[in-house]
Formats: C-alpha cells, structure tokens, sequence
C-alpha cells in the first residue's frame, strides 16, 4: 500500500531544495541589479511555500517502502521540471510556456538542449539557475535530497533502489549507505577543480562555475552563443575534455582512483574499451577532416577529438559546426550519441556498459548455439552478471531503440526532416543534446512545432529516468 | 515536530497568505515598474521627439523666410528667419536637458554644428545686401546643401528616439506580462494549495474523527481500552487517551461496592 502522505512529503523536500537554488540565483540577479529578480525570488518563495506546507502535516517516516520510493524517483523528476521552468516563464523573453519546459527539462536531465537563440542576453541570474537546474539533475535530485536530509536507513536505501540503476550498483564495491558520499565526493571535487583551473586559464568566476556544473553534470548548457567555442582557447578545451571524460565513467571508479585503489579507472575493462573506442572515434574524424581538407590535420584533431568526447560523453558543449562535416564523421557522431557514457556517472543514455554487456551476451548466444550443453556465465569486471540483469539489460536496449525510433516517426510526421528527427530523437532521449540538420552543434530547438519539443521533452525524462522506471510507475498507477 | 493541529493549521493558512502577500508585493512592483517605464517613455523619448520636430518645424520655416527674403518680401522673409532661429535655439536646449541615449549627445551635436554652417550662410545672405541674383546663387552653392544636411540631423534624432520609444513599448509589453505572471502562478498554487489543505484535513482530521466514532460505537466494556486507531500524536490522540480515562474512571466507579 503506498501512502500518498509520504510522498508528497518528500516532493515537498524536493521543492525545498529547489528553491535553496533560486534563492542562490535570486541573490545573484539582486547583486547584478538585473530583471530577472522578482521572477527568481517569487519562484523561490512558491517553491519554499509549497514546500513547507507538507513538512508541517506529516508526521516523520521509519521507513519508506520501495513503490513508494520509486513514486517519488518519478514524481520528484516531473515536478522539479515543472518548478524549474517558472522563473523561465515569469521573466518572458524568448521564454514561453512550452519553451520554459523544455529548458527546464533540458537542464534537470542534464540534456542540453535549448531553445535561446541568444544565451548572452540571459540575465546572470537566470543563466546561473539554467546551469544549477544541470548541476542539480547530474547526479539526480533524490541523491542531493538524501544528502541533505538526516534521513534514516530505511529511507535512504529505498530512494537508492528506485534511483539507482542495478548495474550501476553492482560496480560500486562499497555499502549503499556510503555510495551517496562517494558519489557526493567525486561530484563536487570534479566541481571545484575545474572551476578552479578554467578560472586560472581566463575565464569569469562567474563562467567557469557554470561550465564546471555543465561539464561535470555532462549537461552541456554554456553561458555564450558560441559554446566552448566562445573561447577560441586550446587549454579550455583541453581542461573541459578531461573533465567530461572523468563524469562520464563510473563515480565509484573516479574514487578508487582518487583514492589510490586497486579498482581504478585503468584495471576496468569496459572502461579501457570505453576510452579506446572514443580514441579510434577521434582518430578517424580526424584523418577524414583533414583529408577533404576540412582543416589542417592538427585543427582536425583538436574539434574532432572535442566533439567526439562532448557526444559520446553526453554533454553537447561545442567547438565547432560539426553539422557540415562529411557524412562518415556524422555517422560516427550519431554512433556515439547513442552509445553514451557509463554506468554510475552523471551521463544519460544507453550507456556504454550496456553495449558492451549485449556484445558479450550475443557471443555467449553464439556459443550455447554450437554448444548447447555448454555453460556459459556473462562476466564485467570478473563480477557474474546474473541472468535476471542481463535481460533487464536486453529488453532496456529494446525499449531505448524502440522509443526513439517511435519518436522519429512522430517527428517527420509533424513535418520534421529526417536527419533532424532522427538526430533530435537520439540526442535526447540520449540527453545529449545537439544533433545534425537544424538542431545541430551550432543551431538549437527553437523551430521545433511546440508538440515536438513536448515529445522532446518526454523523450529526456525518458532517457534520464531510465525508460523502465516511468513505465513501471504508470503499471503501478493502473494497478491501482 | 509540530504535534498540534492548531498550529498545523494555523502555519499552514499562515503560509497561503504569505504566498499571496509575495504574490501582490511583485505584482504591484512589477505595475510600478511598468509605470515608470511609460513614465520614461513620455518624459524622454517623446520629449525629444517633441523638440525633433520643432526644430524640423521652424527649420523649414527658416528656410521659407531665406526664400522670402530672395524674391524680395525681405522684412517678413528677415522676421520669419529670427523667429525661426529662436525656436530651433529653445528646442536643441529641451533636447540637450532630455538626453537619455547613448548616441542622443552625438546627435544633438551634430545638429548644432549643422545649424550654426546653415544660419550662418543665410545671415550671410541677409545681412550682405546681396542682390535677388547673387542670393539666389549663393543659396543654390551653399545654402540649400547646409539646410538638407541639418535637416538629415535632425531626422537622425527623431529617427533614434522613435526607435528608442518602440523598444520601450516592447519592454512595457513585457512588464505587463510579468506583473500578471505572479497573479496567475498564485492562483495555480492557491488550487494547489487548497487541494493539499483538503487532502491532509481529510487525512488528519475526518478520519480520525471517523475512527473514533466507529470504535465508540463498537465499544463493549469487556474490550477493556477504546482503540480508535489514532497514529498520530495531535488533539485526537489526546482525546483517545481522555476517553480512554474517562471509561477507565466509569468502570472503576461500577466496580465500587455501592452505599
């Protein structure tokens, strides 16, 4: 029996945390003298108002039960959304209500995608709750709750269940209780470094906080019209590229490499696969780049290697138009754009791990065809993976290819051209971001019909929950 | 933990009308805002635009009268120049008190440059005793070209404060929309509002009453303490255990040996 009072206690809590961040914006637009102010402090002030109202009627929970926790995993995702695009909304500009969603569900699954045709006109305020929406949904809001709030064991291994991944958990070698920490750890440290070394190389303050929150939420939303590319700095991009190849693998390896362990980065195979294959990615946009004579081999290098590590990352920053590269690096790029980052990182998507679990799976299929007596054990990491996840992790491949292949047919038919479609499809359920055609590197969402940016939008939620999670709350709902 | 209901509700509906007070607190500063920007637009834009067209005005006018004076009506044609003159003096000084843009003091500056070269070539047609002939040469080599010049300046300024005037409107347009933003995300939030407040007095009060009624109701003294099912430990609670005292109170008074 799942009780209605717990959950929205707990949306309650979520909003709280929302508007501790339009506060923070709010106090940043009051500093700039900008007009964004009253839109961020009325939001701020519903949210608290909101908020508040549930934590005084219900009375503290021992524990959470599981369906519960997954009601409030999906719920909190849809109403942070839905808050997030208020201050949007209530300043105006570019900003109308469809247009205010779709940001605010860019942001909080980390996608990237945009709407603004001119960023820089944003007010500082509203640019720093743009990019806060990223930092708060990279490593998800129920984890950032749970590291707030002194709740009790039971709550917090109930949230962990419905928020994290199994494989995502499996690679962590630790308790769950200590996983929020370590995720917390390499979240802010990753945060606080790159800030740290952007500043140093030139950037504002101001920017490099925001990059530092894109990059590492591996969201991809800038502060300038341009993206990276604003900088027209090697060393930017160089930091930015190690940064958002560090938060697209694994948290729990990220620490046991900070930390000296022996379960590092370097002794995770799928990991070494995950960075060799993005190599020969780089290696092969490159030479193509500079055979037809895009630029020379060193530039070729150097955006290639940007955009093959922003896409495959799921970030979506960029350094270049990749929109008019020759058809194979596009092809590459698309590759990559479905195939992701990592488990237990803040990357959306399919996930590499995932990809290399079905190509283990389909050789394993191969054998028990030639040997049908054989006992074949799908192994990651020298950690048996059990039958159970790795058909969760098939009918996951399915759903994702069948989502946005569903989505692609919607969108030509509203009009759309297939390369869009097709690219805005993956981008976002992948929550990439940028595409090809006219959502490219260089272009943005904002011609979309308004019913696409809402499937957009759907497709987002969909990628950064996971797909099963929001098709098991609505099973839930109809049991009901 | 707030444990009474009182309190409970008292914070709550403390809280609605907390919201709705933010609410009409942006909602006003936004109409105020709203209202300094019209203000703004009247004050300066329309001023200079005002003071634009003045000097357009009697800088034809002027030139009217240099063209009087050529084919001979000299005194009206003189008097004509002079009164012009004043006008285009008085409205530069309204222009130069009004300066709110950025490239409204190259403009105004411009003018006057253009408008000393130009009244200075038509004083030196009135005030050398030039004849028709001669005026009229010297008014087609030099005077004309002086005129359209300054005429062109002035243009450039009211073309600058019109423009400017246009975008004031769009602010305003967008002010207005944001001061009715607060108004109507309120009242999205009152229903909201208004629809947790049901749920949790529908929660916290009918059902509790609701309980109680049902195990008074299904009370037998045998049963010993009344159940009312009661988790939490609000004014119903107390009022179990008050009930449960008063039977605990009544049975003992029953079970006394009688007078």
């Amino acid at each position: 029996m799942v009780r209605n009072r717990v959950i929205i206690k707990y949306l309650g809590y979520i909003l709280l945390f929302n508007a501790l961040f339009l506060f923070i914006s709010a106090l940043i637009s009051l500093f700039q003298r900008e007009s964004s102010l009253n839109a961020l402090l009325f939001s701020a002030a519903m949210c608290a108002a909101l908020g508040t109202f549930p934590y005084l009627f219900v009375e503290k929970v021992e524990e959470l039960r599981f369906h519960e926790g997954l009601a409030i995993s999906v719920l909190g995702w849809l109403l942070t959304c839905i808050v997030g695009m208020m201050p949007y909304y209530i300043w105006g500009g570019e900003f109308t209500f469809t247009n205010a969603f779709f940001e605010s569900v860019s942001g909080f699954t980390t996608t990237g995608a945009s709407i603004l045709t001119d960023v820089e006109a944003l007010p500082k305020g509203l640019l720093f709750w743009r990019s806060a929406t990223s930092f708060i949904g990279g490593v998800g809001i129920i984890l950032f709750v749970l590291l707030v709030l002194p709740e009790k064991k039971g709550v917090q291994s109930s949230f962990y269940r419905a928020e994290v991944s199994d494989l995502s958990k499996m690679s962590f070698r630790t308790r769950s209780r200590h996983i929020v920490r370590i995720i917390a750890t390499v979240y802010f440290t990753l945060i606080i470094v790159e800030t740290i070394l952007l500043k140093f190389l030139g950037m504002s303050f101001f920017d490099a906080v925001c990059h530092s929150f894109s990059t590492v939420a591996t969201a991809g939303f800038s502060t300038k019209n341009l993206s990276i590319a604003a900088y027209d700095n090697v060393w930017i991009e160089v930091v930015v590229m190690f940064f958002m190849v560090l938060s697209s693998i694994h948290f729990g390896q990220v620490y046991a490499t900070m930390t000296g362990k022996k379960t590092n980065i370097f002794s995770s195979r799928p990991t070494r696969m995950y960075l060799l294959v993005m190599i020969i990615g780089i290696v092969l946009i490159s030479i193509q780049l500079s055979n037809e004579a895009f630029f020379n081999f060193g530039e070729s290098l150097r955006y290639a290697s940007f955009q093959v590590i922003s896409l495959a990352t799921t970030t979506g920053l960029v350094t270049a138009d990749s929109s008019v590269w020759p058809i194979f690096s596009i092809v590459l790029l698309c590759y990559f754009t479905i195939q992701c980052g990592m488990v237990g990182s803040t990357a959306g998507g399919i996930k590499f791990d995932r990809i290399y679990l079905f190509v283990h799976s389909v050789h394993k299929q191969l054998k028990l065809i030639l040997h049908p007596n054989g006992i074949y054990a799908l192994k990651m990491d020298k950690r048996i993976i059990e039958y159970e996840l790795e058909l969760q992790i098939m009918v996951f491949i399915i759903l994702y290819i069948f989502t946005f292949f569903v989505t692609t047919i919607l969108l030509t038919a509203m009009g759309i051209d297939g390369t869009t479609a097709f690219t805005a499809s993956i981008a976002t359920i992948g929550n990439v971001g940028p595409g090809f055609g006219e959502v490219g590197s260089m272009g943005n969402y904002s011609s979309l019909p308004n019913v696409a940016k809402y499937l957009l939008s759907a497709n987002m939620l969909l990628g950064r929950l996971e797909i099963m999670n929001i098709f098991a709350l609505f099973m839930m709902a109809g049991r009901k | 933990m707030i444990r009474s209901l009182q309190i409970k509700l008292v914070l709550s509906l403390s809280l609605l009308v907390v919201m709705l007070l933010v609410a009409a607190v942006m909602s006003m500063m936004e109409f105020r805002n709203m209202g300094d920007s019209v203000k703004g637009v009247l004050n300066n834009n329309f001023s200079s635009i005002e003071a634009a067209k003045r000097m357009m005005d009697a800088l034809e006018r002027e030139d009217s009268g240099l063209l009087l004076w050529i084919i001979g009506d000299r005194e009206e044609g003189a008097q004509t120049i002079h009164a012009s003159q004043a006008i285009i003096r008085s409205a530069l000084r309204d222009a130069e008190k009004n300066i709110t843009e950025t490239d409204e003091p190259r403009h105004i500056s411009d003018i006057t440059e253009g408008y000393d070269a130009y009244h200075a070539s038509v004083l030196f047609i009135i005030e050398g005793e030039m004849l028709p002939e001669e005026a009229k040469e010297s008014y087609d080599r030099n005077t004309k070209s002086l005129f359209f010049r300054t005429k062109e300046t002035v243009n450039a300024l009211l073309m600058l404060n019109q423009e400017q005037m246009y975008q004031q409107s769009e602010i305003i347009q967008e002010r207005s929309r944001r001061a009715m933003m607060p108004a109507f995300i309120s009242l999205v939030a009152a229903v909201l509002f208004a629809l947790l407040l049901f749920y949790f007095i529908r929660i916290y009060f009918f059902r509790p009453v609701k309980k109680l009624t049902e195990s008074i109701r299904e009370y037998y003294p045998e049963k010993g303490r009344l159940d009312g099912g009661i988790v939490s430990r609000d004014e119903f609670k107390q009022l179990e255990e008050e009930m449960n005292n008063l039977i605990s109170r009544l049975l003992w008074r029953r079970e006394q040996p009688k007078d």
